[in-house]
């Protein structure tokens, strides 16, 4: 076991946290300058992007927050990308582009570049950028399905190679993508946004060594990792030591009835913790499996939740935290799985390992929330006669709407209504927007009364979206998980269980029918409604605790029924 | 002609006069109360008893006030009813379903501005190109206003879907709830704020019906309290977008006050950078509890046309401004992993700094400046609050230094340097945003503590130089009277660029012209006084985020362009975002008409006292500003007896009524004709 590091620094304290300041601030404006040139919404509106800095060892140095999913597998990308193109060959203003789920990364569509940041001769930092792009190829578009086979058929699959070579780009490589992807414009506009995020990250870091001294700025990060070190370990060293277990099923729905369970183990020993995933389910046919670095970047991001959820970040926090995933898992597959729809299993990955931490720290942790992650998802072409071209042409369209659910209630407050939990954010999609770029008209979107799990503190409410067709056809693909007694939100002391997710085809209709978990390919007519319902989030502790103001709150509101 | 002008602040109502012709400035300070305007109207009244003038004299008066944001963020404003498509009943409650904070699973539900029970579904439907798919029957009309009347509302807001394309059924329940609620403002989405996005739109409109009836009852109390002591003067209210507009503009639409409170200060610091022949400024207000920056790139604030204020998204024309909860107020501390941390907690004006010696015993950043000599060294300070050293000292001692090994300077010099660190990152996003390159700026510095900071700030980012104006404690006020009558409108104008029809463009711009021009006119704004610009929100088909590009005015020889306008779009592109596809299409979003009506102004007044050489200190301090020196004397200047061409070197404190400002040790300061102050690195 190592020492817990003593309050001594390098530096001082002050220049430190003042250094910790400038960091995050360049990662900020790696963000910023990334999106500025993003091309697309799925970054422009959907922040499905993520900007850090590492060491020249691989550790984050710091991060900007934009998709917590993306931002822990930067170690393991870079270890891979640092095996096939060793570092001491990297050079003044290249990019090495990957997105190998077999190498670190997290599932085809999200693009991660690296660049060195070098002070003279010296390479001082990395700068990282991860972006989902919105098609890499593959058997659908968008690249990801949850029916694909394996990972052959998810899109092109990047080894490490340098888009960049000494500040000259690589075109045979953009070349290379624009062949083997549906919407070049989109990705490589998006690669270009990605390649100005780390550039903005090189100027940034090469002016902080300017202002410190080469050998200070690496001080610095040191006592800036020794900080984040001292916080987790003071922090677990105040737990019980001890082994702490949680499971948690959530559906296949593609081949299997079985469901996909996730079992963890978290041992609790002086000022370190072990988490173990042994006896997780194995691996899965289809695309639900979890790749290994996006198994553990979801583990640190739980861990932050509720070892240190107010401080700047930095891969010292992860220092104290041994994480064993089991090979031929769901959650560390073997080649060549198929792992487009990992964030089905990736947020019950968090979810888990914060239900196996809740009674250690219950001032930051809730009950069971949304990970259901309902999707509709179309594309064809929009017929309606105010979109035809003068040639009565149909213009084509692509559409996606992810809608949100109830967190888990917890000591201090009911669930958060409406949101989209661990690891993303992603926001709602406007119903005007969306019926003004495809034939689809959202008929409603509303909190659905009695979803969130009753307690003394409620869970937060789901949400019910449905949409009607206007075209005369379209083929939908209809996902979620947690529909059944088994997975829907847990509740916690006494707390009841959130709603279940689900959906519904012409609710109310003689041709009403209930939709399975994962509708791929599904063709739907003109008028056709699809009803999808989030998962609503469990409840804290015993109803009848609850405070009668909150009660009547809830009656006159119609959050209760 | 004499112009008085009133900016409401936290703690204090700032009152200025100035006389046009002479630019004579006299300055009074009173209590804020909030809500009531009896203090203002008193402190105006012995305003102009000590000029020696009567309520008369006045030729204008311009109000700067803060009733909307605290409505808003202190969650008390009207009991009020929002009417939407049915089916759309919880646009307000789920928004855009986004957390602010990721990590986080404990932060309680962001609150609805219009609670579910007050939100009325009707049952109509327009379609994505404005044509009708459910109509609104008159029975159903009846229902509603029913229901929503039985609630006894103080404002109704209306926002149905697409109305931006078709602003019939809103008009149609208006009408009827207008009837039968007389007395209650009645606020259409399509008014508000005619863009698409149904979440935005309508929270922008809930906004305006939820601060209008504060805003409604402040207006009044005050033009009432004005007329009975004689007042005759034109009124204008300060906009969130550096505008000023009469009380019944400002009640068409009482979203556009949000940012009324720290607007006038941006105002003032473009017209002082303009009279200096400064283009590019920073502007930087620091008062106790927060720290307001905005960027004036080429002389003018150009406003953004959607912003969040107090976490809700508002879509109505505003200045830039970047806020940040850092004050002197703000509470410094040592967290688990023995990190300083300052702010974002304040111990505002109860318990307040330790060094008050009201009570406070957490160290903040006004106790830092205590410790280190800053404030509080040469006596007492405005007011004749005298600064508790030994508090301050103790606190910081308790808080920081022990816990953190150090010595009560160097933890108090520590907090400082964090604060700037954390004002620093504000500026660098602010200019960023833009791509600006903020080392050929100014920064500008005014509110009560903007002057003691901002030499930290501006030495960290290498700026040009800083700006202090002769009364910084009151420069938003002076800023009022610097101020246009303005009036903004939009419409959704959708078509691609290439296949536009010039004269459908030049009639719907040539309407939004003609209504603003009514409502110049309706202001007594002589035609030769009115103003109109017109701009274009564009973008690549098939993208999402929009530019604004100007246009030249509709119906003038060789007025449209298509080409010429896609290759500005395309130009504007490649400087906003780094890259641009020329040969992408453009299609038009928006159009949009901005209306100005000239107004007199004051300008600032030059001094013809020019001097020569180093300014007289009127005495010693000592400061500590530096690990290795420690304390070190400096010289203490009255800001009063500073004329032009005299010339002052750091480290040094320059005294005034209103504020400190302080001189590192490097930085040179000098007096021009204008009395302003400027630092400058040696």
């Amino acid at each position: 076991m190592t020492h817990a590091p003593t309050a001594q620094t390098r530096t001082d304290p002050i220049s430190r946290d003042v250094f910790r300041h400038q960091l995050s601030g360049v990662a900020d404006e790696m963000s910023t300058a990334l999106r500025l040139s993003s091309y697309s919404s799925i970054i422009w509106n959907m922040y499905d992007y993520t900007c850090a800095l590492l060491t020249p060892k691989g550790e984050i140095i710091a991060q900007a927050e934009t998709i917590a999913a993306q931002l822990g597998i930067l170690p393991m990308a870079f270890a891979a990308v640092t095996r096939t193109i060793p570092i001491e060959s990297w050079e003044d203003g290249d990019a090495i582009l990957t997105n190998d789920p077999y190498s670190g990364c997290t599932h085809t569509p999200d693009m991660v570049l690296f660049s060195p940041v070098f002070h003279g001769e010296t390479l001082v930092a990395v700068a990282a950028t991860v972006a989902h792009h919105v098609d890499i190829g593959g058997k659908v578009p968008c690249s990801t399905a949850p029916d694909n086979l394996d990972i052959f058929s998810e899109g092109i699959r990047i080894t490490p190679m340098r888009l960049f070579d000494r500040g000259v780009a690589n075109t045979i490589v953009y070349q290379f993508i624009a062949a083997n992807v549906r919407d070049p414009r989109s990705c490589l506009g998006d690669l270009r946004a990605q390649v100005a995020g780390c550039r903005t990250g090189e100027t940034g870091v090469r002016a902080l060594i300017d202002q410190h001294g080469l050998e200070r700025f690496g001080d610095l990060i040191e006592d800036s990792f020794d900080y984040t070190e001292r916080y987790a370990r003071n922090t677990i060293s105040g737990l019980p030591d001890g082994t702490y277990r949680a499971s948690l099923p959530t559906e296949d729905g593609i081949v299997s009835q079985e469901p996909i369970t996730l079992k963890v183990a978290i041992t609790v020993a002086g000022d370190e913790i072990t988490v173990d995933f042994d006896g997780t389910s194995e691996q899965r046919d289809f695309g639900l499996n979890c790749p290994h670095a996006s198994a553990v970047s979801m583990v640190n991001y739980a861990m932050k939740c509720v070892l240190a959820p107010a401080i700047k970040p930095n891969d010292g926090l992860n220092r104290p935290i041994r994480i064993n995933v089991p090979e031929g898992t769901v959650l560390n597959p073997r080649f060549p799985g198929a792992v487009s729809s990992r964030h089905f299993t990736q947020q019950a990955v968090a979810e888990v390992v914060l239900k196996a931490m809740l009674p250690l720290m219950p001032e930051h942790a809730a009950a069971g929330g949304q990970i259901s992650f309902p999707s509709l998802r179309a594309g064809g072409l929009d017929d309606r006669a105010a979109r035809r071209a003068a040639d009565g042409s149909a213009p084509y369209y692509i559409v996606q709407d992810i809608v949100g659910g109830g967190m888990g209630a917890c000591a201090s407050a009911d669930g958060k209504n409406a949101v989209d939990t661990h690891g993303g954010n992603c926001p709602l999609l406007s119903a005007e927007v969306m019926e003004t770029v495809s034939p689809f008209r959202v008929l409603r979107t509303d909190l659905v009364p009695n979803s969130g799990g009753a307690g003394q503190q409620r869970g937060g409410l789901a949400v019910r979206r449905s949409y009607e067709l206007l075209a005369q056809k379209a083929v939908v693909g209809c996902y979620f998980q947690q529909a059944n007694d088994d997975t829907r939100p847990w509740g916690i002391f006494g707390g009841e269980e959130g709603a279940a997710a689900g959906a519904v085809l012409n609710p109310g209709r003689g041709d009403e029918r209930v939709l399975p978990v994962k509708s791929i390919g599904l063709t739907i007519r003109k008028g056709d409604v699809i009803e999808m319902q989030s998962a609503g989030g469990g409840g804290w502790g015993d109803s009848a605790e609850r405070d009668p103001a909150l009660v009547a709150r809830d009656l006159a509101e119609g959050y209760v029924r | 002609m004499k112009h008085l002008s009133a900016d409401v602040g936290g703690t204090f109502t700032d009152i200025v006069l100035i006389d046009t012709e002479t630019g004579a400035m006299s300055v009074e300070k009173v209590p804020s109360s909030a809500g009531k305007s009896t203090a203002i109207v008193a402190g105006i009244e012995h305003t102009l008893t000590e000029a020696g003038l009567a309520p008369g004299d006045v030729g204008l008066f311009v109000h700067g006030f803060t009733i909307a944001t605290n409505a808003l963020l202190t969650r008390s404003g009207a009991h009020t009813a929002l009417i939407v498509t049915a089916g759309l009943r919880d646009v307000l409650e789920i928004g855009d379903q986004r957390r602010a904070d990721i990590y986080s699973l404990t932060a309680p539900q962001r609150l609805a501005l219009v609670p579910r029970s007050q939100v009325f579904e009707v049952n109509e439907r327009t379609d994505a190109f404005g044509e009708t798919v459910t109509a609104l029957s008159d029975a159903e009309i009846a229902r509603v206003v029913a229901e929503v009347a039985a609630t006894n509302p103080e404002a109704v807001a209306i926002s149905l879907m697409f109305a931006h394309h078709a602003p019939g059924h809103e008009q149609a329940m208006k009408s009827a709830l207008t009837a039968a609620l007389p007395g209650v403002p009645v606020y259409c989405s399509s008014d508000i704020n005619r863009q698409i996005e149904e979440y935005p739109r309508t929270n922008t409109t809930a906004i305006a019906a939820y601060v209008g009836p504060a805003v409604g009852a402040y207006i009044n109390d005050l033009e009432r309290g004005l007329g009975d002591i004689g007042f005759t003067a034109p009124r204008l209210y300060m906009q969130s977008d550096g505008g000023v507009g009469t009380a019944s503009a400002i009640l068409d639409n009482p979203a556009k006050v949000l940012l009324s409170g720290p607007a006038g200060g941006v105002i003032g610091a473009a017209e002082l950078g303009r009279a200096m022949g400064r283009g590019d400024i920073v502007t930087f207000d620091m008062g106790g509890t927060s720290a307001d920056f905005s960027l004036i790139e080429g002389e003018t604030p150009r406003p953004v046309p959607a912003r969040e204020v107090a976490g809700e998204p508002l879509r109505v024309p505003s200045l830039d401004i970047e806020t940040i909860s850092s004050g002197g107020g703000s509470i410094a501390a040592v967290d688990v992993g023995g990190a300083l941390t300052v702010g974002p907690q304040s111990a505002g004006a109860v318990p307040g700094p330790a060094s008050y010696g009201k009570g406070g015993t957490l160290p903040t950043l006004t106790d830092a400046t205590v410790v280190l000599g800053i404030i509080g060294s040469s006596g007492a300070l405005a007011g004749g609050l005298e600064m508790d050293v030994a508090a301050a000292r103790t606190a910081v001692e308790t808080h920081v230094a022990g816990p953190l090994g150090l010595t009560v300077e160097q933890a108090a010099l520590g907090i400082v340097e964090l604060s700037a660190a954390q004002m620093v990152e504000a500026v660098k996003s602010l200019s960023l945003a833009r791509g600006c390159d903020v080392r050929d700026f100014s920064l500008m510095a005014f509110g009560g503590a903007g002057p003691v900071m901002a030499p930290f700030i501006a030495r960290a980012l290498g700026m040009r130089d800083i700006i202090v104006p002769p009364r910084p404690g009151v420069f938003a006020a002076n800023g009022l009277l610097m101020c246009d009558v303005s009036y903004t409108g939009a419409r959704p104008f959708a078509a691609p660029v290439a296949d536009v029809s010039p004269d459908s463009i030049a009639t719907a711009l040539g309407e939004m012209r003609d209504e603003l021009a009514q409502s110049l006119t309706r202001d007594h704004i002589a035609p030769g006084d009115q103003r109109f610009a017109f701009t274009a929100d564009m973008r690549c088909i098939g993208q999402f985020h929009e530019l604004s590009v100007d246009l030249n005015a509709p119906g003038t020889p060789d007025w449209w362009d298509g080409a010429a306008i896609a290759a500005a779009f395309h130009a504007a592109h490649k400087r906003v975002y780094g890259h641009a596809d020329p040969s992408a299409e453009v299609e038009i979003v928006n159009l949009r008409c901005t209306a100005t009506g000239v107004m007199p102004k004051a300008g600032f007044a030059r001094r013809d006292d020019t001097t020569q050489g180093p300014a007289q200190p009127i005495g010693e301090g000592r400061m500590y500003l530096d690990h290795d020196s420690g304390f070190e004397t400096c010289a203490i200047y009255d800001r009063a007896a500073l004329c032009p061409g005299h010339r002052l070197s750091g480290p040094a404190i320059v005294m005034q009524s209103d504020t400190t400002t302080l001189i590192l040790p490097g930085q040179t300061g000098t007096v021009c004709d204008l009395g302003v102050l400027t630092l400058t690195m040696e």
